[in-house]
């Protein structure tokens, strides 16, 4: 493992009863990495991303954060759930790990601007002035400067998606897991907030995406990771996924979906 | 506590001489005792809603909780005491552990033989485990994403309840809350039968004296009075929780 590296994952498996939703993933993402994660649904790229930062408690494999382990205890079938066996561990784990959702998650009685100051006030102690302001800028950066007192109700899709980002940005996040921010917005929708993930990328960002956007992930990754059934069934870099493809799996994959 | 007790009575003889000639003889003759019993009521209302919110806000919280152990209490605190008679409550400690007389119960004998502080606190506790189901339903219609979210923040779950989930299931839960305040109102009127002299205690010592079929008509009119007053309540403060 390099020393640069931010989550290092070692042979991850998730089991759901007798399901087997992932089969052994191992996955390196290092500073300014754009790792995209594609894949059928079903192939456990959602799943794989929620063991990340334990919302999902996988079953056996390590996670690694800065060389740190995830506070979880060892793998033991006669005891079912492995226990997090520290919380605070966890929440400051969590909170350079940011996260977007597909569904924004944004909370529904908080105007925009309370949450984005939410967690830096807190969670991490900011003064109330302070996370105000950096919320402004950061919604400003969104484009959503004028809709600071307004609901998430009163938003669109695109809109929510995009705030959620700057509500992820205010705990100035080491890297960014984006499970498929798109997928639940109307077409017209997807490019605002696709751009706003091109800028985090392109200003050196670290990111992790699940997507179904193939554009997205062959222009701005630095790595594409295929997953297929619950195991990296090939990896590479964008051109190389996408320009010559090695595993049948693979190419009738990026058949059906270019 | 005196200058609590001026008030009421500047209240009632206030009302009661507004009331002089623009309402019945009937009412006229006896209102004080109408107004007190209506104080009464009312302040047993407010106090017990209040508590009640606060204790059955503690128990959903129970009800949802990692720990079998809290789930398992919180579940009993809501079946019981929903799961039988507001009436038979009372009566269970007013008259049955009441009479274990001074000797027994000793400093909780000031409690015990108050009908008043009894009637205070089984309406408390009555009216808390259904607000316990009540907040439960409501946080169980919240989307589990408004959870990760805050965990994902990194957020104890602790804090995540206070400041996410409990703040969204109120909303969701203030209609039904409002049905429960006015079935408190109510059933506040079974006080009376532990000796308190309540809206009710008084409408039936009127009742007493001059057996006249007005009396418990004038009794529903303030109960409804009071029903409105409650529902104007509810209604501007689900105004204030409103999300634009």
């Amino acid at each position: 493992m390099s020393a640069d590296a931010i989550i290092d994952v070692r042979d991850l498996h998730k089991s759901y009863g007798n399901l087997e939703v992932l089969k052994g993933i191992s996955l390196t993402a290092r500073t300014h990495d754009v790792i995209s994660l594609i894949g059928a649904s079903g192939s456990g790229k959602s799943t794989f991303l929620r063991c990340l930062n334990l919302l999902e408690i996988p079953t056996r494999g390590e996670v690694f954060v800065h060389g740190k382990r995830m506070p979880l205890s060892d793998p033991d079938p006669s005891r079912g759930e492995r226990r997090v066996t520290s919380e605070r561990e966890l929440r400051e784990i969590r909170t350079h790990l940011g996260m977007v959702f597909q569904q924004f998650n944004l909370w529904s009685h908080m105007t925009v601007l309370q949450n984005v100051i939410e967690a830096p006030i807190r969670v991490r102690g900011m003064a109330r002035a302070e996370a105000i302001e950096r919320a402004k800028d950061l919604l400003d950066r969104v484009g959503l400067s004028a809709k600071v007192d307004n609901y998430p109700s009163q938003l669109s899709g695109g809109q929510q998606q995009r705030v959620a980002i700057a509500r992820t940005l205010a705990l100035d996040p080491e890297i960014i897991l984006f499970d498929e921010p798109t997928s639940a917005l109307d077409p017209e929708m997807v490019g605002e907030v696709l751009a706003v993930m091109r800028d985090l990328a392109s200003e050196g960002r670290t990111m992790m995406v699940v997507t179904h956007e193939m554009g997205f992930a062959r222009e701005v990754s630095t790595e594409v990771v295929f997953l297929e059934k619950g195991k990296v069934g090939e990896r590479g870099a964008p051109e190389q996924i996408f320009g010559d493809p090695q595993t049948a799996a693979c190419k009738q994959f990026l058949n059906k979906v270019l | 506590m005196s200058l609590y007790q001026d008030l009421k009575y500047a209240i009632s003889d206030g009302v009661c001489y507004a009331a002089q000639g623009v309402t019945p003889e009937g009412f006229a003759t006896y209102c004080p005792r109408y107004i007190d019993g209506f104080l009464v009521t009312l302040e047993l209302l407010l106090l017990s809603s209040a508590l009640g919110l606060s204790i059955g806000t503690l128990v959903a919280v129970a009800r949802v909780s990692r720990q079998r152990a809290l789930r398992v209490g919180a579940w009993a605190w809501s079946y019981i005491f929903r799961g039988t008679p507001l009436l038979v409550q009372l009566w269970i400690v007013y008259y049955g552990l009441g009479s274990l007389g001074p000797e027994k119960l000793g400093i909780l004998w000031p409690f015990f033989k108050s009908g008043w502080a009894v009637g205070l606190a089984v309406l408390t506790i009555n009216t808390s485990a259904y607000i316990a189901e009540i907040l439960r339903g409501g946080i169980g219609t919240l989307p589990p994403g408004q959870l990760e979210a805050a965990l994902s923040c990194g957020m104890s779950r602790g804090m995540a309840m206070r400041r996410i989930l409990l703040p969204q299931a109120f909303r969701v839960a203030w209609p039904a809350y409002g049905n429960e305040l006015i079935l408190l109102m109510k059933g506040s009127a079974l006080v009376s039968t532990i000796t308190v002299m309540d809206l009710m205690g008084q409408t039936r010592s009127v009742f007493a004296r001059g057996y006249s079929l007005e009396t418990y008509m004038y009794s529903a009119v303030l109960y409804a009075l009071l029903a409105l007053l409650l529902t104007a309540g509810l209604r501007a403060v689900e105004k204030r929780l409103r999300v634009a």
